[in-house]
């Protein structure tokens, strides 16, 4: 997948970078507004990561253009501000969602994945991993034949463990994801809902999936 | 009310210091006006002895004094001997006769005034009492003449050469009259009082008004923000001063608030993008580390510290743009009871750790309209708080419900409780509770400060309802939805 990353603030567009290609996204930058939208407006990209400060023009004027000109291409905004009015701006502007800094690399990839589906027609609904599938639409979880039930929570910490396969996810990571929960002793929640979910999915004579990284966090199997 | 004291202060005084005058004021007058009033009668008796000196000159015929005098006027004639050569006959019997010698006053002499004359001219002509002619002649009073009241009686002894005339006049007339002004006076004093005091009353109550301006706009400073000043209405240079200096130092205070706001607001907004930066990087280098390894558990250190730097910056971040008024819900329907749920959940699985008994009461489809992000941050925040103070094996007891249009939770925990002298400060930002501290419990002391300023931002309130050792209980209450709201969401933005 082709992404076009506009972002002024360098090392924050290289570790943006860095982490979308280790995803296997593959990453054109521009560090300039008028630059990027002169990008944006001539390359085909399956979406546009863009920061709203920008010099040149800046992030909401080049969404806005875009919009005019009927390019559905997917765009996901940045800001450091977080702000309300600037966050319903963009949506109203035609943005398909929106990352307040710091935000994680693998909550962008996340919302990349979906609104790259949504575009595309939800194709890519189904995750697999070895013999689990997770089906984000249906929110059913399978192992082969065998159905298994969840509840919310714990099927969105499944949902973001699957998304990145062989990728460790810490504690606090999974907890701003899962939980909203930005403070530390929500990494408590972590571990108990891990442990409900292994003892769920991994039924007795079943292969592990889910693996402690001691000290670090978890990691969903890749393949083999 | 709160200035009734002073201005019943200033009513009563000016009543008091008004009573005295008017009274030594009335007393004097009463005094003198008594004093003239009687010098008058003195007068007419003078006078009246000077038109008559038949009555001295009539030796013996004193049958047409008798016919001519009234019933006002008694005479009694008595020789330079002191025998009694006649009395009317009003003569009251208790007024025996005179004893006195009368002292020779070369000075004086009493002339007998002619009648036509005298009338107009020297207002005598009021005074008539009824008298004829007293018969012709002269009579000279070459005597200092004396008087005296006795009874109803004012009494003057006018002596010639050889005879005392003693004419006594009506003095009832007179002291009716000072007793009417006396009455007069004493009526119109508390009257007068009263007016004095009702005006010192509205001139205090006047002369305060601006201070009660004052005073409601510092109130207003508190409540509603810095931006509030007193309007300068008043003319009064004295007032006028004060209202400008107050304004002044509002305007300052205002102005290095303000600073402060930006400041904490600025700073926690550079923070986030080396957070941002700190936070990537972090992220990528511990994907590229071999799993499990030193490294890896480092670079997830440091991430949890980046977490916990986040958690700081945003809470700073909200905490000043409470400060500024800047931090505005986006509205939408929660389902309260729901959203507890979840967070006892959570908040049971926090406390696993200290077994706590949790004792829960939720009404059921309790909706309120709120942020949901920062009711969740408000509502973890007390929970934690119940979590982090309570004693391993103690309880929490959550009850919500809705009452009139409110929605009332109740959030206990079986604690040390806090000291009395710290209650007022549970809500003051970096504040722990000191006991808390020596037990070691993880935090800033923001939580509950953040907590109150989104229940504010909300319209609710939050509030230390007890706190005693062994059960410490906030209360929270939130406006319930309006009904009819949740069809139309859009009104929320």
């Amino acid at each position: 997948m082709k992404i076009l990353l506009i972002e002024d603030e360098k090392k924050i567009a290289s570790f943006i970078r860095k982490g979308l290609e280790a995803h296997g996204f593959v990453v054109d930058v521009s560090h300039d507004g008028n630059e990027g939208f002169t990008v944006a407006t001539t390359r085909p990209y399956d979406a546009i990561v863009l920061d709203i400060m920008l010099p040149g023009r800046d992030g909401l004027s080049i969404l806005r253009s875009l919009r005019e000109r009927k390019m559905p291409v997917p765009v996901i905004l940045l800001t450091a501000r977080g702000e309300l009015n600037e966050r319903l701006e963009g949506l109203n502007l035609g943005a398909d969602d929106y990352l307040t800094k710091p935000f994680y690399i693998e909550e962008l990839i996340a919302r990349l994945h979906v609104v790259t589906r949504r575009a595309s027609g939800a194709s890519q609904s189904i995750l697999a991993v070895a013999d689990l599938t997770v089906n984000l639409l249906t929110r059913e979880v399978a192992r082969g034949q065998r159905k298994i039930e969840l509840t919310a929570r714990e099927f969105e910490v499944l949902e973001h463990l699957a998304r990145s396969p062989g990728r460790v996810l810490t504690r606090p990571q999974i907890c701003e994801r899962v939980w909203n929960y930005d403070f530390d002793p929500g990494t408590n929640l972590v571990e108990v809902y891990i442990q409900r979910l292994r003892k769920k999915l991994e039924a007795e004579g079943e292969r592990k999936l889910i693996e402690t990284i001691r000290g670090v966090g978890y990691r969903m199997k890749s393949e083999s | 009310m709160k200035f009734l004291p002073f201005r019943l202060k200033i009513a009563l005084l000016s009543a008091v210091i008004s009573g005295v005058v008017l009274v030594g004021f009335g007393l004097a007058a009463y005094f003198m006006i008594a004093r003239q009033k009687i010098e008058s009668l003195d007068t007419e008796i003078q006078s009246i002895a000077a038109r008559h000196p038949g009555w001295i000159n009539s030796r013996g015929d004193f049958q047409r004094l008798d016919e001519s005098i009234g019933e006002h006027i008694i005479v009694m004639i008595q020789d330079s001997g002191g025998a009694v050569r006649h009395t009317s006959s009003g003569w009251p019997k208790e007024i025996k006769p005179f004893t006195n010698e009368l002292v020779d006053d070369p000075d004086t002499r009493v002339k007998p005034i002619d009648d036509g004359g005298s009338r107009g001219g020297r207002g005598w002509g009021g005074m008539g009492r009824g008298l004829g002619p007293g018969g012709g002649g002269q009579a000279e009073f070459t005597k200092i003449p004396q008087f005296m009241t006795t009874g109803q009686w004012r009494l003057g002894m006018l002596g010639t050469a050889d005879t005392t005339l003693v004419i006594g006049l009506d003095s009832r007339p007179t002291r009716a009259e000072l007793d009417r002004l006396r009455n007069a006076f004493l009526l119109a004093l508390p009257l007068a009082l009263f007016l004095v005091g009702l005006g010192g009353w509205l001139v205090a109550g006047r002369a305060l008004r601006p201070m009660r301006a004052i005073a409601e706009t510092a109130a207003l400073v508190t409540s509603r923000g810095l931006d509030q000043r007193i309007p300068l209405s008043n003319e009064d240079p004295e007032i006028a001063r004060v209202i400008q200096v107050l304004n002044r130092m509002m305007d300052r205070l205002e102005n290095s608030f303000h600073q402060a706001t930006r400041f904490s607001a600025d700073a926690s907004h550079e923070l986030k993008t080396p957070l941002a930066i700190m936070q990537g990087e972090l992220e990528n280098a511990l994907q590229d580390a071999l799993p499990g390894s030193r490294e890896q558990q480092v670079f997830s250190n440091l991430l949890e510290e980046t977490q916990r730097l986040k958690t700081i910056t945003r809470s700073l971040l909200l905490l000043a743009r409470a400060d500024a008024g800047q931090l505005k819900p986006t509205m939408e329907a929660v389902d309260l009871s729901g959203t507890l749920e979840e967070i006892i959940e959570d908040t049971r699985i926090l406390a696993a750790a200290s077994r706590l008994v949790f004792e829960v009461e939720l009404g059921p489809g309790i909706t309120i309209s709120a942020d949901p992000a920062l009711l969740h941050t408000a509502l973890l925040n007390l929970f934690v708080n119940a979590v982090k103070y309570n004693e391993p094996g103690g309880t929490i007891r959550v009850c919500l419900e809705a009452l009139a249009n409110e929605a009332v939770l109740t959030i206990g925990n079986s604690g040390p409780g806090i000291p009395a002298g710290e209650k007022d400060q549970v809500f003051t930002r970096f504040h722990r509770v000191d006991a808390a501290r020596q037990r070691r419990v993880d935090g800033l002391g923001l939580g509950l400060s953040l907590a109150r300023e989104i229940v504010l931002a909300h319209e609710g309130e939050l509030k230390l309802l007890e706190s005693r050792p062994g059960w410490t209980n906030f209360e929270l209450r939130l406006k319930l939805q309006a009904a009819g709201w949740a069809e139309n969401p859009a009104t929320s933005i």
